[in-house]
């Protein structure tokens, strides 16, 4: 058996082990970004795309008062979704991870929190309706309890509620990788810590933040990523108030406006990888998950 | 002074307690409101207060003219969601055993799968429509829709492979070597079987993703709506606790399958009996000797 | 494969292993007997692992050749060799009972169902583990578990076993039992061991050849008994234990001894096997630490010793049936000479105490090579300690 020949046999094998994957991601994700590239330069009449190549969606998106609009409201919501899914998050696992004893204890209260994240995102924030809104169950528990008089008017249809959603739909992106990386961390660590004489705010600040890092950053890219891209949330929760920039494009999609709506698309892509790749700059995800 | 075993608690564990149950409450509170308003009886309204509790909204749901596509919709999800779960596996699991084996451009495949996870669902969805009506082929539930929903499982699917095979100690594989099996037999009586409880892991979250997916499938489903389209279009205009009842239904289903991959993930470990402490083993066996 | 040749007999030539342009393993030569049981000793990172796995198949070596009985398997499957491994963590498979795990290679091959338990029970009977043998491997202490890898090796009758670190992950009373029945196990099945192991006196207990390595290089093979006694080089003696080192200049050679100028000045008789080194050339003498004797005054005259070297005593520490005195003779390098406790607590020293230690020419020995530049402190134990709070790495613990 030539040795040689066997390393390439192998290497071969693993090329068609990934080769599925990567089939799927460039036909059904690489191309189809590429066509909405190429889309996104195209001139449009009523409902058809021309071949022509022009910067003019590029130059009205950019132009555009509603543009700019749009994407400071977006980003409003996305940091203070950041901000909160963020705390919560790491609170959460560091309750789990730190003061939860026993294992089978601990993965069953990270379940207990991850099963809701398996029903339909929809339903989920439907649910907050008939709760927060003026009939709601919420109004009516204050009023009985004495402590407000007349029904609050800002917990639906507002911003509050909005960002609500995003917490209560999102923070579990945040808790899951965020959990993994504190699981890894040496208690002992932290005894060391303590020994040393820090106190437990400061171990939390030299010891466990930086420790968990990765799963600080990968959080992020998620809650960023789903709530810049977000349209059905914002659409409902602000009761048509607001709108985001998804929602937006998704109305020029419905005109079959397909040329603006893909600048649109690419825009927003190139906004949100900035996000992403200065979280990345910060912590390199991938040595950490792949090691 | 070294840190001796605490038997007390330390005050900040019972205000992280409070927090926590704070949050449970906050992620399983709003949906036990839809539970219960599912129950409305056939006067009440979207909100409370409850006028009695009936089975009405649930018959609604079964009989058809009420609630339009929702039996085929609720189908087509489910045969989606089997499919991708099917799908994912086989190929996140290939695929990441490729990628702990290494080979040439594993960097960028892995951006690539990164970036199509992160990457807002409605722009792969507007990508594949857009190719389709290019290429002029139709737009379907099962093909295009499908596609649209792996670019969202497999990079999750591949995400959990790596924390899986990271785990994998690769002296089972040599040991199996090393005792004749081949390249074949080791895979299937050797790797498999220790990796099976993360395979349900990666089965799972292939089914409940792709089931409750909404933004890429939107796009790409054509007219063969799945149920997340369904719903979506009964939050604009269906004015009953109809919609509160199909909220009910999907959860249940939802809890069904998670249930059934936990019970068999869990079944599997006791069976290979996995204890925490040996120390008290070893000093027996001392003693037995 | 010829059947009928079972010799076990292992013949490593010119074998290297390289990672790009790290060598890890330079150009060795090993002759290992069939049916002796070989230790490869040394420090970690010193290639010992690397090459019991290329004896085994689990790595290819670079260049060179690997044969068993007379047969070339350097390019032979590990399955193929005639050898089984038993690895550093066991790695006994969780999800198959422990009769099963022991059954395994049968299963591979195409036994059937009845032969295979019937063999795997012998075996399991072997090894004292007949009463879990359905019980699974997570249900067995660290010795138990073994044994069990013991016998799955063993069930495809293999005429090399080939063992990584085995004792490594047990506690001391547990190492020192399950050496002697590895020693009786091998005794009795009459086959090759290969035992890798960074223990000495693991290595002198169970060794008919020890094999010690350092840095990719084999530093000397021989049995335990020349190792200990006759060290070859400077990496040997100092990694072995009970000898000194010292550094000196070859100032006359008189038939097989050598006179050594110390350091501090003093003229040294060191026995030099049969070499003939250079005057004036820089050379390394082992001392056994427990053929020293320490005395308080210089003796002289017809009884003077052949040796003597003078200090302050250093440490003293306690090893129960002996004592480890260290002195400062300001030959660059710790000197401990090793009394027994009735020697020692006859007159005990005192820590600062001003002593001479003598001893006659035949317990030294002129080692091989010249002392490296800087002769202070010799480490042949590699430290690779990890900065424990390096993030990444930390993150990186499973």
């Amino acid at each position: 058996m030539n040795a040689v020949s066997d390393m390439r046999r192998k290497s071969l094998l693993t090329m068609l082990q990934a080769a599925p994957l990567v089939a799927v991601l460039l036909v059904f994700f690489g191309v189809p970004m590429m066509t909405v590239i190429v889309v996104s330069f195209c001139d449009y009449e009523h409902a058809r795309i021309l071949p022509t190549f022009t910067f003019d969606n590029y130059a009205d998106l950019l132009r555009s008062d509603a543009t700019l609009r749009l994407y400071l409201g977006s980003i409003k919501f996305t940091l203070f979704a950041w901000a909160l899914t963020l705390a919560i998050g790491f609170t959460v696992a560091y309750f789990l991870v730190f003061h939860v004893e026993g294992v089978i204890l601990q993965m069953s209260l990270f379940l207990v929190c991850t099963i809701p994240f398996w029903t339909s995102n929809i339903i989920r924030m439907i649910s907050w309706i008939p709760f927060l809104g003026r009939e709601g169950l919420f109004n009516h528990a204050l009023a009985d309890l004495g402590v407000i008089h007349r029904p609050l008017d800002f917990l639906l249809f507002s911003d509050f509620s909005v960002i609500l959603a995003y917490v209560h739909l999102y923070t579990l992106f945040m808790v899951v990788p965020i959990f993994n990386a504190m699981a890894r961390i040496d208690k002992r660590l932290l005894e060391a810590a303590r020994d040393a004489g820090a106190s437990r705010w400061q171990t939390v600040r030299q010891v466990v933040i930086p420790l968990s890092r990765t799963g600080i950053a990968l959080g992020s890219i998620f809650v960023v990523a789903l709530t810049m891209g977000d349209f059905f949330v914002v659409k409902v929760m602000s009761g048509g108030q607001s709108s985001s920039i998804v929602a937006a494009m998704y109305n020029e999609i419905a005109g079959l406006q397909f040329p603006p709506a893909a600048a649109s698309a690419v825009v927003l892509t190139a906004v949100v990888m900035a996000f992403v790749a200065a979280i990345l700059r910060v912590v390199d995800v991938r040595r950490e998950l792949i090691g | 002074m070294a840190a001796t075993l605490r038997r007390s608690r330390p005050w900040t564990f019972y205000a992280l307690l409070a927090f926590f149950c704070l949050f449970v409450l906050f992620l399983y509170g709003p949906m036990s409101v839809i539970y219960v308003l599912s129950f409305q009886s056939r006067d009440g309204g979207l909100t409370f207060p409850m006028r009695g509790a009936s089975l009405h909204w649930f018959q609604a749901l079964v009989e058809q003219r009420q609630v339009g596509d929702l039996h085929a919709a609720f189908a087509r999800s489910l045969s989606l969601a089997v499919l991708s779960a099917l799908l994912t596996v086989v190929v996140s699991a290939c695929a990441g055993f490729a990628f702990r084996r290494g080979f040439r451009g594993s960097g960028t495949v892995f951006y690539l799968a990164v970036s199509s996870l992160v990457m807002p669902g409605i722009f792969v969805g507007l990508g594949i429509a857009l190719t389709f009506q290019a290429l002029g082929l139709q737009a379907s539930w099962w093909v295009s829709g499908l596609a649209a929903q792996l670019t969202w499982t497999l990079p999750f699917g591949l995400l959990i492979m790596f924390a899986i095979l990271g785990r994998l100690d690769k002296s089972y594989e040599e040991a199996a070597a090393d005792l004749g099996a081949s390249a074949w037999q080791r895979v299937r009586h050797v790797t498999l079987p220790i990796i099976l409880p993360g395979l349900i892991g990666v089965a799972l979250f292939g089914f409940t993703l792709s089931y409750d997916e909404f933004p890429r499938t939107i796009l790409t489903a054509g007219s063969g709506t799945t149920l997340p389209i369904e719903i979506w279009t009964m939050t604009t205009n269906v004015t009953s606790p109809a919609l509160y009842a199909v909220g009910t239904v999907t959860t249940v289903v939802s809890f069904i399958v998670i249930a059934c991959a936990l019970v068999a993930i869990v079944r599997i470990q006791r069976h290979r009996a996995t204890r925490r402490d040996t120390s008290l083993i070893e000093t027996k066996d001392l003693q037995q000797q | 494969m010829n059947s009928t040749n079972r010799s076990g007999a292992v013949h490593v030539q010119g074998v290297s292993k390289r990672y790009g342009n790290v060598t890890a393993i330079h150009e060795l030569d090993l002759k290992i007997e069939d049916g002796s049981y070989c230790c490869l000793l040394g420090p970690s990172g010193c290639g010992k692992t690397s090459l019991l796995r290329m004896i085994a198949g689990h790595e290819t070596p670079t260049t060179g050749l690997i044969s068993i009985g007379s047969v070339d398997v350097t390019q032979l499957a590990p399955s193929l060799r005639g050898t089984a491994m038993m690895f550093q963590s066991y790695a006994l498979f969780p999800h198959l009972s422990v009769a099963d795990n022991v059954a395994f290679a049968l299963k591979m091959r195409g036994q059937g169902e009845v032969e295979r338990r019937d063999r795997a029970r012998e075996l399991l009977t072997k090894v004292a583990l007949e009463a879990y043998a359905d019980r699974f491997p997570s249900q067995l202490s660290g010795g138990q578990q073994q044994r069990v890898a013991l016998a799955r090796a063993l069930i495809t009758n293999p005429k090399v076993v080939l063992l990584d670190e085995p004792l490594s992950a047990l506690d001391e009373h547990l190492r020192i039992r399950m050496r002697a029945e590895l020693r009786q196990m091998q005794r009795e099945l009459g086959i090759t061991f290969i035992h890798v192991t960074h223990s000495q006196l693991e290595a002198i207990a169970l060794a008919d050849k020890v094999v010690v390595m350092t840095q990719g290089r084999i530093e000397q093979a021989a049995s335990a008994r020349e190792i200990f006694a006759s060290p070859r080089n400077a990496h040997v003696a100092r990694f072995i234990g009970g000898q000194n080192v010292i550094a000196g200049e070859v100032q006359a050679v008189h038939g097989s001894e050598v006179l050594l100028r110390s350091a501090g000045g003093e003229q040294l008789h060191i026995a030099s096997a049969a070499s003939q080194p250079d005057i004036g050339s820089a050379a390394q003498a082992a001392v056994r630490r427990d053929r020293i004797s320490v005395e308080r005054v210089l003796p002289s005259g017809r009884h003077a010793p052949d040796n003597t070297l003078s200090g302050n005593v250093d440490a003293i520490e306690y090893q129960g049936s002996f004592v480890k005195v260290t002195v400062n003779v300001k030959s660059g390098e710790e000197f401990v000479a090793q009394l027994s406790d009735e020697q020692f607590f006859a007159t005990p020293l005192r820590v600062g105490e001003r002593v001479h230690v003598c001893w006659r020419v035949e317990d030294s020995l002129l080692l091989e090579g010249a002392p490296a530049m800087g002769a202070a402190v010799a480490s042949s134990i590699s430290t690779t300690a990890a900065p424990l709070l390096r993030p990444g790495r930390v993150a990186a613990l499973t």
